[in-house]
């Protein structure tokens, strides 16, 4: 049986304790960087480990991390985003809930290898109770001298702060994300330039997602390899996946990076209630391709799921019955990035809107076979053409389920009603 | 520098300059509404998107910059970027921007003051699709009153944001803001803020389309019915480059836009220099020549208010008479009253205007609006010096010293103190070359009436010693002339030979003053030129700020 590293003892309500977790042998990579690392070793652990990035697009942790200049003429900065919003997605939340010192031992070893003395775990206004939990074990580690200044002896300072955003979905996007905590509104900067070189303040900064961040501890203490032997090689490594939607057993699971997706649903999430037929999956959090249940005999890592034309993205599994109006889904989905679209390029600001009234209309049956059309053209002006990616989380769900459902689109034109929800 | 390929042009450029830029050196005109070349580049209109050989989507130009590559990675053996501004992709995502942008607009042209100089008009014709395919019902946010000179018609607004990005970034004062989010974004001001600047007209200039409206210019007749002239702002000593568009049928000026000029105003003017025009109209405008023989005064013509006035000066020694040239006046204006008076009447009293510093200077982050009002006071101090100001020869006129004063005026502002009143009613000959009616003209023996800065031609020059041309674009009211006219008629009544026209007499002050020399009217058609620092007789200390 796999070895969970990351939720090890999560169920247990004394792991959020500084002592538990001290007394399970917490704390002990952090200070074999601090005493036997520099932090370009650091570096060189974690990108030989090939740790990815767990909050969607899957870049190399250790390389984003050696973009950081080398020097120190401007003050560095680790920003750890706990902006967790895309539906279907609720890992970090997990964590920070039942293992935040593991969260902030990943947050001190990522600041100590990027040189920086300040880290900000930036976390969603709604997670009220994550954030009480965070600051209570930041308290707990300045007491015990793992935060602050001189840090076990070595001369390392690191400050860490909670910062709570206003429940905007965009300040999950990394650059949203830097202007929210600067006090702005959270509108997406252009790249180039990128965060590693002008982040927060126009400061070198690494954004990384909470689950990535927290993966790090292991890495230190059993070495690049072992990670690297969970799981594909190049995507490796114990994984958060959340099971919801039409699922006996809803919930998060560690499992080694990799894992079916069909033994995922009905081995560990135990099948679907009512013993339904499965309709489709998202894999990966609302944003990614949507599979059809043909689809899912595939491995749930980055380049698996690539291949077959969707993404692991988040790992939020949303399984969907046989019962399940596809317009309906997706009309559900298109509201959400409509609602969280910062409204800053043309083409998501309006074509959201557009788009969601359309799929209400076909939904309604009120639609007509030309909106159908429509909907797919306006997915493909969305699509990679605004400055970040919820242009693009918005449209390739529409983008989708047109390919693979087109069918029951067209039945609601034709019925003038929707076929599933006669309630309607 | 790179070599790149736009298009079927080959082009050199510089590096790091961004493919907008790129494409409008070999007249490439990629369409745009968020980028100003004077904000900050934010990139999400989208509008300027291009295709990049080798990038995986479509990039914005306006934030895209040229680059250079190794030469082992050129494409085609030579382009460090190939670009395409025109092909099938970027067609489709323009058509579609503008789908976009136009599905919530109420094509409002016909009541719209932007038509016929609005961004998405232009666009629709050339990159739109000519019909909507939006069959739902549009958004309608309210209209807002944003400040003392500004409207917005928010169903026309594009959310480019440049007017929130000029409050920030130019003027510093933040009153702008984009709030809600998504497809509910509105501009709006900061709560319990008005949009109240001295630069807020600016946001109309840079609106790209017809959401920021100036009240001022609010359903004045249509754009494109107004001759354009440009010329400079009289309202400070700044010196703005400005275009005044007036209509000639009726003799009105119907707005004024800033002109770009790097060295002084860059892209913008001042809400008082835009409105300034509205000043000679507060009072009552001098028509016609008037003499004042009793107590009644008359209206003459310009044959018998010259004899009278020359018939009258004659009568005082030269020690009796002072003249006062003003910073109103044009550069040539200034220096025929000079001529006249020195040549003519040999008089020594030859003085200029008093500084008007109606305020401090007003100092935004991007712009300064000066105090000093004059808006050629620096030229006037050039010419005729500033060791006898007006109210020094107040003083004489007060011990009796002088009996008879020929005052240039033109500031439609200038008014004067009880005081300075009395002083001048011991006069025993006033001439008041003006353009308006004022308590200063009702003292006068003789009133010849002048020409306001926008009806005149000559030069100024600025506080910073920019010498600028200004242009006539109106029409004097009534017989009123131009003040060059008016002196140049009395010149040749005196005998004395000089030029003709504003141009020759500029040669001679170019010729003559050390700090004009080698300066020629017409180089200063352009952007001004700037006059030497060689200050004779310590006037130098006393100019310059």
């Amino acid at each position: 049986m796999f070895e969970k590293v990351l939720t090890k003892d999560i169920q247990i309500p004394a792991s959020r304790e500084i002592s538990y977790y001290l007394r399970a042998g917490g704390y002990k990579a952090f200070e074999k960087v601090l005493k036997k690392m520099t932090p370009d070793q650091v570096i060189e652990e974690v990108r030989q480990s090939n740790l990815r990035g767990r909050g969607g697009a899957g870049f190399s942790a250790g390389m984003k991390w050696g973009f950081v200049p080398k020097t120190n003429d401007k003050p560095h900065y680790l920003l750890c985003n706990a902006d967790e919003s895309e539906p279907g997605t609720f890992k970090d939340r997990l964590l920070m809930t039942g293992n935040p010192h593991l969260v902030l031992e990943g947050n001190m070893i990522a600041a100590y290898a990027i040189r920086s003395s300040v880290a900000y775990i930036y976390i969603r206004g709604e997670f009220v109770e994550e954030a009480e939990i965070l600051e209570q074990a930041i308290a707990q580690a300045y007491e015990k001298g793992f935060l602050g200044k001189n840090i076990l002896g070595s001369g390392y300072q690191l400050d860490m702060y909670v910062h709570r955003g206003a429940g905007a979905y965009i300040c999950g996007e990394e650059t949203g994300l830097i202007e929210s905590l600067e006090g702005k509104r959270g509108w997406p900067r252009i790249k180039p330039p990128f965060p590693a070189v002008a982040g927060v303040w126009q400061c070198p900064t690494i954004v990384n997602n909470v689950e990535t961040l927290a993966c790090v501890p292991a890495i230190i203490e059993r070495g690049a390899g072992w990670f690297k032997s969970i799981g594909p090689e190049k995507s490796p490594g114990p994984k958060l996946y959340c099971l919801s939607g039409h699922i006996n057993n809803p919930g998060v699971y560690e499992l080694p990076s990799g894992v079916n997706l069909k033994e995922l649903i009905y081995q560990y999430g135990g099948g679907i209630p009512n013993n339904k037929k499965l309709k489709a999956v998202i894999p990966g959090g609302s944003s990614v391709p949507v599979l059809t249940a043909d689809e899912i005999d595939v491995a749930m890592d980055f380049d698996s799921l690539a291949k077959i034309g969707s993404m692991l993205g988040s790992a939020g599994v949303i399984v969907l019955d046989e019962d399940t109006c596809m317009v309906d889904a997706l009309l559900n989905i298109t509201h959400f990035y409509r609602h969280e679209s910062c409204g800053q390029c043309t083409p998501c600001r309006e074509g959201t809107n557009w788009a969601e009234r359309i799929l209400r209309k076909i939904e309604h049956g009120k639609g007509e076979m030309k909106d159908i059309n429509l909907l797919e053209e306006l997915a493909r002006h969305i699509n990679f053409r605004t400055i970040c990616p919820l242009g693009d989380a918005a449209a390739m769900p529409i983008e989708s389920f047109l390919k693979k459902f087109r069918p029951e689109f067209e039945a609601h034109v034709q019925q003038g009603k929707c076929p599933l929800n006669s309630n309607l | 520098m790179p070599f790149i390929k736009i298009d079927d042009h080959e082009l050199e450029v510089e590096k790091g300059i961004t493919l907008l830029e790129a494409a409008k050196l070999i007249g490439i005109e990629i369409p745009h509404y968020c980028y100003h070349p004077a904000l900050k580049i934010v990139a999400s209109c989208r509008m300027c998107l291009v295709r990049v050989q080798g990038m995986p989507k479509l990039v914005p130009s306006c934030s895209t910059t040229v680059y250079s590559l190794p030469p082992e990675k050129k494409i085609d053996g030579k382009y460090d970027m190939v670009v395409w501004t025109q092909d099938q992709e970027v067609k489709d995502a323009q058509e579609s921007m503008m789908e976009f942008l136009l599905l919530n607009h109420p094509v409002d042209c016909p009541e719209c003051d932007q038509a016929g100089e609005c961004f998405l008009q232009d666009y629709s014709y050339k990159y739109g699709k000519g019909y909507s395919r939006f069959d739902f019902e549009k958004r309608v946010p309210p209209r807002k009153d944003l400040g003392p000179q500004v409207l917005l018609i928010a169903t026309r607004c594009i959310l480019c944001s440049r007017c929130v990005r000029f409050t920030q970034e130019i003027t510093g004062t933040n009153e702008l803001i984009v709030k809600q989010r998504g497809y509910k974004s509105e501009i709006d001001t900061f709560p319990g803020v008005s949009l109240d600047n001295k630069l807020s007209l600016n946001t109309v200039d840079i609106c790209p389309v017809g959401a920021l409206v100036s009240k001022d210019f609010l359903h004045k007749p249509r754009n494109w019915r107004y001759e354009k002239v440009k010329t400079i702002c009289p309202g400070c000593s700044v010196g703005c480059n400005v275009q005044v568009e007036y209509i000639t049928d009726s003799n009105e000026i119907g707005r004024i836009k800033p002109v770009y000029n790097p060295a002084v105003n860059q892209w913008w003017m001042c809400d008082d220099g835009r409105l300034f025009y509205h000043e000679y109209e507060k009072n009552e405008r001098l028509q016609q020549p008037q003499i004042r023989t009793g107590k009644d005064t008359k209206v003459v013509n310009w044959q018998e208010a010259f004899q009278f006035t020359l018939e009258n000066l004659r009568k005082f020694k030269p020690e009796e008479i002072a003249v006062v040239g003003n910073g109103f006046a044009t550069n040539e204006e200034n220096y025929l009253l000079q001529q006249i008076f020195s040549e003519g009447f040999k008089v020594n009293n030859i003085g200029v205007c008093d500084r008007f510093i109606q305020e401090q200077d007003v100092i935004y982050l991007q712009f300064t609006i000066k105090g000093e009002k004059l808006p050629n006071w620096q030229g006037a101090v050039d010419i005729l010096g500033s060791k006898l100001p007006f109210s020094k020869i107040l003083k004489k006129i007060e011990k009796g010293e002088i009996k008879a004063l020929y005052f240039l005026g033109g500031d439609p502002r200038f008014k004067l103190e009880e005081e300075e009143l009395k002083i001048l009613s011991k006069l025993e000959f006033l001439v008041v070359q003006d353009i308006k009616n004022s308590s200063m003209s009702q003292l006068a023996k003789a009133i010849l009436p002048g020409a306001g800065a926008y009806e005149k031609e000559g030069t100024f020059t600025n506080y910073q010693g920019r010498v600028q041309r200004i242009r006539p674009v109106i029409m004097p009211p009534g017989s009123a002339r131009s003040d060059f006219e008016i002196l140049r008629e009395l010149a040749q009544l005196l005998g004395i030979s000089l030029p003709l026209k504003p141009r020759s007499i500029f040669a001679q002050i170019s010729a003559r003053l050390a700090e004009y020399q080698g300066m020629d009217y017409h180089v200063l058609a352009g952007s001004g030129r700037q006059r030497a620092e060689t200050v004779t007789g310590g006037k130098k200390a006393e100019v310059l700020d």
